[in-house]
C-alpha cells in the first residue's frame, strides 16, 4: 500500500512548477521512510530501522539544501 | 490473532488512510502554497500511526523507540520543511514580480 503511494507521489514529482516538484519530493520522502520503517518491521531485523532513521533525517536535511538551492538560483 | 495485532491492524488502516488524503491533497490541490498543507497529515498523522502500531507489536523495545524516533524526526522536520518552502515559494514570487 505504502509503496503504491510511494510511487504515485513520486509520479506527482514529473508534473507542475519547481515548487510543486519540491512539494511532491517531500511526500515521496516521507513515504519511503514510512516504508522502509514497515520492510524493517515486516523482515524482523533490528538494522533495518536505523536505515529508516538515517534516511528520514537525510532526506530532511537534503530537502532543506536543495531548497537554499532553490532560493539563490531562482 | 491477539489484541496487539488488532490495534496494529487498526491503527495502520487509519495510518493509510492519512496516507491517501495526504497523496490526494496534493495531487488535487489547486496551487503550491494548498498543496504544502497537504503535507501534514503525511508527517504528523500516518508517521506516529505507523510507530504505535510498532510499538503495539513490539512494546517499548528498541524497534518500538526507533519507530517513535523516526515519527519525530518526520514531524519535526516537516514543520521546519514546510515554512521553508513557503518562504522560498514567496522570494520566488518576488523575484519573478520585480
Amino acid at each position: 500500500m505504502f509503496v503504491v503511494l510511494g510511487v504515485a507521489a513520486g509520479l506527482l514529482t514529473v508534473r507542475g512548477s519547481v515548487m510543486d516538484r519540491v512539494v511532491a519530493m517531500q511526500l515521496t520522502s516521507t513515504f519511503a521512510t514510512i516504508t522502509l520503517l514497515l520492510l524493517a518491521e515486516g523482515f524482523d531485523r533490528d538494522v533495518y530501522f536505523d536505515l529508516a532513521i538515517v534516511f528520514a533525517a537525510m532526506s530532511f536535511v537534503g530537502t532543506l539544501v536543495y531548497l537554499r538551492a532553490l532560493e539563490w538560483w531562482t | 490473532m491477539t489484541g496487539s495485532d488488532v490495534a496494529a491492524a487498526c491503527l495502520l488502516t487509519l495510518a493509510a488512510l492519512g496516507a491517501l488524503v495526504s497523496l490526494v491533497g496534493v495531487w488535487a490541490a489547486p496551487n503550491g502554497w494548498a498543496r504544502l498543507h497537504y503535507l501534514g497529515p503525511a508527517s504528523v498523522v500516518t508517521a506516529p500511526l505507523v510507530a504505535l502500531a510498532v510499538v503495539a507489536t513490539e512494546a517499548f523495545d528498541t524497534r518500538g523507540l526507533k519507530s517513535l524516533l523516526v515519527a519525530l524526526v518526520l514531524g519535526a522536520g516537516n514543520a521546519l520543511l514546510v515554512h521553508q518552502t513557503a518562504r522560498v515559494m514567496r522570494v520566488r514570487q518576488r523575484q519573478r514580480a520585480q
